[in-house]
């Protein structure tokens, strides 16, 4: 079963080109994974049994314990919704362990120009929707 | 958050060629550290090609060219570098990934959007949306 409407999703960020501090804004490449993955890995921050939104703290555990890495902290987030997603013909695929992850699918393989070029439209409306977040220590 | 806001919204203004290559290329090469030690850590990223750089070169000469404002250079793990301008309403971005393709995507709202691919090389093709880029922009 998928991800209802409207629930509410994020993307961790890894790098700081990803996002623009200037403008505020989560650029697409945040949404644009290596050539063979179509899916594109987030998390549900309301929603599930209980219908409770997490806390700021909660949403940035969740990113310290399953993507952030000691080479890698997380930078930043892309909060969106998942209706944003179904308006983009894609779909929010539950993918669990961990609690709470999902995947965003699926983006064609790039295997062609049209393909990529694809990938790029999809990626850049999804940034596009998001709501670009700063982790508080670097606010 | 208040001072971002006000940066934010100042009008986009075209910037002298000097300027726009040193600082744009500047960027590109910090970016393109940044992606080579991405996959330095993580094999499954895409590495960027040496051509994927080049063509970004050749296609900020050609940017020169037109009065745009300060893009921004950024990498994604699909082995690409983007030039993007990132508006209150909307995002454009060029795609390269080194094969002597140029993929544009421009995105405001459910129907003000398009995209395409052009060779670097198309310079009548790519010059048409540079126009209308400008057109856009300024």
């Amino acid at each position: 079963m998928n991800v209802p409407p409207g629930d509410k999703l994020t993307r961790f960020i890894r790098y700081s080109s990803h996002f623009s501090i200037a403008t505020n804004r989560v650029k697409p490449d945040a949404f644009l994974p290596h050539k063979k993955n179509v899916d594109v890995s987030v998390f549900r921050i309301s929603g599930l049994n209980d219908s409770q939104e997490l806390s700021e703290n909660e949403i940035w555990e969740i990113g310290r314990e399953h993507v952030q890495t000691e080479d890698r902290p997380i930078k930043a987030r892309a909060d969106l919704l998942a209706s944003n997603v179904y308006d983009s013909n894609l779909e929010v695929v539950p993918d669990e362990p961990p609690e709470r992850h999902a995947n965003i699918r699926p983006l064609p393989v790039d295997s062609s120009p049209a393909n990529r070029k694809t990938r790029r439209a999809l990626a850049t409306k999804l940034a596009n929707l998001s709501k670009l977040v700063i982790p508080p220590e670097e606010n | 958050m208040e001072t971002l806001q006000k940066e934010h919204d100042l009008p986009l203004l075209p910037t002298d060629k000097v300027l726009f290559r040193k600082q744009v290329q500047r960027e590109l090469d910090e970016i393109r550290q940044e992606a080579e030690a991405a996959y330095a850590l993580d094999k499954e990223i895409d590495p960027i090609p040496d051509s994927a750089y080049n063509d970004t070169l050749v296609l900020l000469e050609i940017l020169c060219n037109y009065e745009l404002p300060m893009p921004e250079v950024s990498w994604a793990e699909d082995g690409s570098f983007s030039i993007g301008w990132y508006l209150d309403e909307g995002i454009i971005t060029m795609g390269i990934y080194g094969d002597n393709l140029v993929i544009y995507t421009a995105f405001f709202e459910e129907k003000r959007q398009f995209e395409g691919i052009c060779a670097l090389s198309d310079t009548p093709m790519l010059s048409g949306f540079l126009k209308m880029l400008t057109n856009i922009l300024m």
